[in-house]
């Protein structure tokens, strides 16, 4: 039993390698993609928001408060309009995504303490963009307000440390956790690189078994010399009938080929791509035998449906961006349907990017991700059985063709 | 025109004859696109859990802890008596916030010390982190003003005149396209976008590269009378009207069924829509013009549209993105569309400032046509057949 499950795993290695489809699946998009997705997000995060500004009052202070908006991180103020169709052209014209007008009297009104509105007009179909516009004024204003009133009084003679405490009687500290520059890199990154374990693992273990399906059935394949060869197989792996021993055979393969990208991912990645890792080994390892293995045994058990090398392609790549979705970063858990989540448990990327991401990213102990490990674990049982059925269906199309011929 | 219906039917006829090729067409982009629905119809994120540490549980505190808890947002679910149970909660998902109110809080407001209230939220989400500081800081910001007002007013200044002073500068925001903040208007039309232009690729793609695979590129080519033009354009054209009928459809039930606003120009949309299609077609075709194996530009399509959804900037916008991110995106129709149908659809635009989206997409689609000829050359080659 253990001597074929070796040979069929390193038979199922050579194959990987020599298959040219294969290759470019299970090791080149592995680092392809990889790389590429460093890209987008390399600079983090969103800054500098052009937009246009309408100054009806052209005072002192709302010179003050236009300097003031274009100094923060958020916005850049790229153009000074006179009215708004003027600023409503630039904004068809994709120059500017927001524009804010500073009604006339800004500084009469606040001058003699009277409320006065600045009106933002910004569009929210771009949501990132709009709430950097948003943050800015809404921030600004709340600390313009206070400058204001601490002047006032620093002007009766109140001390300026005393004046800012009595404007604001207390302080409100944020403390962003994890990922505290909020880079858009650290957060979708990590969720990719887990993602294209999987993905690509299940597109190359389902090519392998359908290719092995369409020889089977036999098939006409151009040999690398040029000239054409009949395949017609008879058995899925000429070392053993025993689907538990091949879909395990295969399964040690795949996964541990695998095992050394995620090594490569998690532990040597970050320290030349910008995101955040804690290094917190044991229950990384221990988390990504079962995620792995799971993997493995979907790939195979997905062959029942591919009988053609090719078609894997379809549903895997156009699956990716639904699934990202689901693990609870992107869209809270919470506001996600409860029949979506129990659903989603059984794609082995959901549970283990809940576990991975609380692990590599927030520092999470074994005992707080036991929950995500415990389900991979029970995917592994039910995607071996699956790979298992797999193999028998192939096993009784081979055995249809004998009685065929 | 013959060989272009010819080949049309026998296209057809191949469709109709694999039960699996008609799930793959007509159920997975309307599937998938469901599903994307479906994970953000609620559209607004609601009662977040949230935990809360009150050292000091006085009036004030509790106070503030029900402002936070009155927000749409955030749920105070857990209170908290230490640190670490409230690290330990945000750890384990099961909170995404967690608020402190130090020891003597009251007793220093009465005092004039500037007391600080922390607050903790998990930014590795950072758009639920993001909707949750912003929300909780207006909360916080609100009674720190009633706060300010009542400490005044024990000073004998007229209520109205404190509670002006207090709002000097206030915010008019008048919020144009998705006023409601909502997720799935926002998503929608990129991520459908996104799963289409898949298809489109991979079905050019397994369509012409079959031929190959197969050995049957001079059968095909007899059936379009030896002209590429009809060969191609037959077969394209099924899966284009195919496609763009199943997109539109789609954008159809979030329109009409969701509620998702349409502001543009619908037979602008509908046109823009179905050169989307035949321009993302024609770029799979040159992917088989030039390998000429299926398997080979079923990784390249693959590749290609992978990452349409990361490039057409709506989760991340194109500007923020390094020049070499930009250049790639140019190279993608998505990236053009998706800005072209959120203008129209949600924004409103004239249909003016968005030819040029038109012309950006057709120049990608002449790209990938102008390798036709190399199609009909290696489609010639019965060296290259029966490739794997």
């Amino acid at each position: 039993m253990v001597s074929n499950i070796i040979k069929i795993c390193k038979d199922e290695l050579k194959l990987i390698f020599t298959d040219a489809g294969c290759l470019l699946v299970m090791v080149g998009a592995i680092f392809m993609y990889s790389i590429f997705y460093m890209m987008p997000f390399s600079n983090q995060a969103t800054r500098d928001v052009p937009i246009g500004v309408i100054d009806n009052d052209r005072s002192a202070i709302s010179r003050e408060f236009i300097r003031d908006l274009d100094a923060t991180e958020y916005v850049k103020i790229k153009n000074d309009f006179t009215d708004i169709n003027e600023a409503k052209q630039e904004y068809y014209k994709n120059k500017i995504q927001a524009f804010i007008v500073i009604p006339k009297d800004f500084e009469r009104d606040i001058k003699r303490g009277k409320p006065s509105f600045v009106s933002t007009y910004s569009d929210s179909a771009f949501m990132i963009i709009y709430k950097q516009v948003a943050t800015a004024v809404a921030t600004l204003a709340t600390e313009f307000g206070a400058k204001i009133e601490v002047g006032t009084l620093m002007k009766k003679g109140v001390p300026k440390d005393k004046a800012i405490k009595l404007v604001m009687p207390f302080d409100f500290v944020q403390n962003p956790l994890y990922n505290p520059i909020g880079s858009y890199q650290n957060y979708i990154y990590p969720m990719v690189l887990i993602m294209l374990l999987q993905q690509t693992m299940i597109i190359g273990a389902c090519m392998i078994g359908s290719t092995i399906r369409e020889k089977l059935r036999g098939v006409r394949y151009r040999e690398k010399d040029g000239s054409v060869k009949f395949y017609k197989l008879n058995s899925v792996t000429p070392y053993s009938n025993n689907p538990v021993e091949i879909v395990l055979g295969k399964a040690f393969a795949y996964s541990g080929l695998y095992y050394i990208y995620a090594m490569i991912y998690f532990l040597i990645f970050p320290s030349f791509v910008v995101y955040d890792m804690t290094y917190n080994i044991f229950p990384m390892v221990l988390i990504l035998i079962p995620y792995l293995l799971s993997c493995a045994f979907f790939g195979q058990g997905l062959v029942y449906f591919c009988s053609k090398r090719e078609v894997s392609f379809f549903i895997l790549v156009s699956s990716s961006v639904p699934l990202i979705f689901l693990p609870g970063f992107v869209w809270p858990k919470e506001a996600i349907p409860a029949f979506l989540n129990f659903v989603s448990k059984f794609i082995p990327f959901e549970p283990a990017a809940d576990g991975l991401i609380k692990i590599n990213q927030m520092g999470a102990s074994f005992s707080q991700v036991q929950k995500d490990f415990w389900i991979l674990v029970g995917l592994c049982v039910i995607y071996f059985i699956c790979a298992c059925a797999a193999v028998k269906k192939m096993q009784s199309e081979t055995t249809q063709n004998i009685e065929d011929m | 025109m013959n060989g272009f219906w010819e080949t049309a039917k026998r296209e057809i006829s191949r469709i109709k004859s694999s039960r699996f090729m008609l799930v793959m067409i007509f159920v997975l982009p309307i599937f998938f696109s469901f599903i994307i629905w479906w994970t953000f119809s609620a559209g607004t994120v609601k009662d977040l859990p949230v935990a809360v540490l009150d050292l000091d549980n006085s009036d004030i505190s509790r106070g503030i802890t029900r402002a936070i808890d009155s927000t749409p947002s955030a749920d105070i679910k857990y209170r908290v008596e230490s640190y670490n149970q409230g690290y330990d909660l945000i750890k384990s998902g099961q909170a995404y916030a967690f608020i402190v109110f130090p020891q003597h809080f009251k007793k220093d407001l009465n005092r004039n010390n500037q007391p600080k209230i922390v607050f903790y939220y998990n930014n590795q989400t950072i758009l639920i982190g993001g909707i949750l500081s912003k929300d909780i800081q207006s909360a916080v910001i609100t009674s720190m003003k009633a706060v300010d007002a009542q400490i005044r007013m024990k000073k004998g200044l007229p209520k109205d005149a404190v509670m002006q002073k207090v709002n000097l500068i206030r915010v008019d925001e008048r919020v144009k396209s998705n006023p409601y903040m909502n997720y799935a208007y926002f998503l929608a039309f990129a991520a459908i976008a996104h799963i289409f232009q898949i298809f489109a690729v991979l079905f050019s793609v397994w369509t012409l590269g079959i031929e190959f695979k197969d050995g049957t590129t001079k059968e095909w080519l007899k059936t379009a009378n030896d002209s590429i033009f009809n060969a191609v354009f037959g077969k394209l054209c099924v899966y284009l009207i195919i496609f763009t009928a199943l997109i539109l459809f789609t954008y159809f039930c979030y329109i009409v069924l969701y509620g998702s606003p349409f502001n543009g120009n619908i037979i602008f949309c509908i046109l823009s829509t179905m050169l989307f299609i035949l321009s993302y077609q024609l770029v799979g075709m040159m992917f088989v013009a030039i390998t000429s194996n299926l398997r080979l530009s079923m990784s390249c399509g693959a590749f290609y549209t992978a990452m349409g959804l990361t490039f057409a900037g709506m989760t991340f916008p194109a500007m923020s993105m390094p020049a070499i991110g930009r250049f790639y995106s140019v190279l993608l129709p998505i990236r053009p569309y998706v800005n072209l149908i959120i203008d129209q659809a949600m924004k409103g635009f004239p249909i003016q400032y968005d030819l040029i989206y038109i012309y950006w997409i057709t120049a990608t689609g002449l790209l990938g046509l102008s390798t036709i000829g190399l199609l009909k050359k290696h489609a010639c080659d019965e060296e290259l057949w029966y490739q794997i």
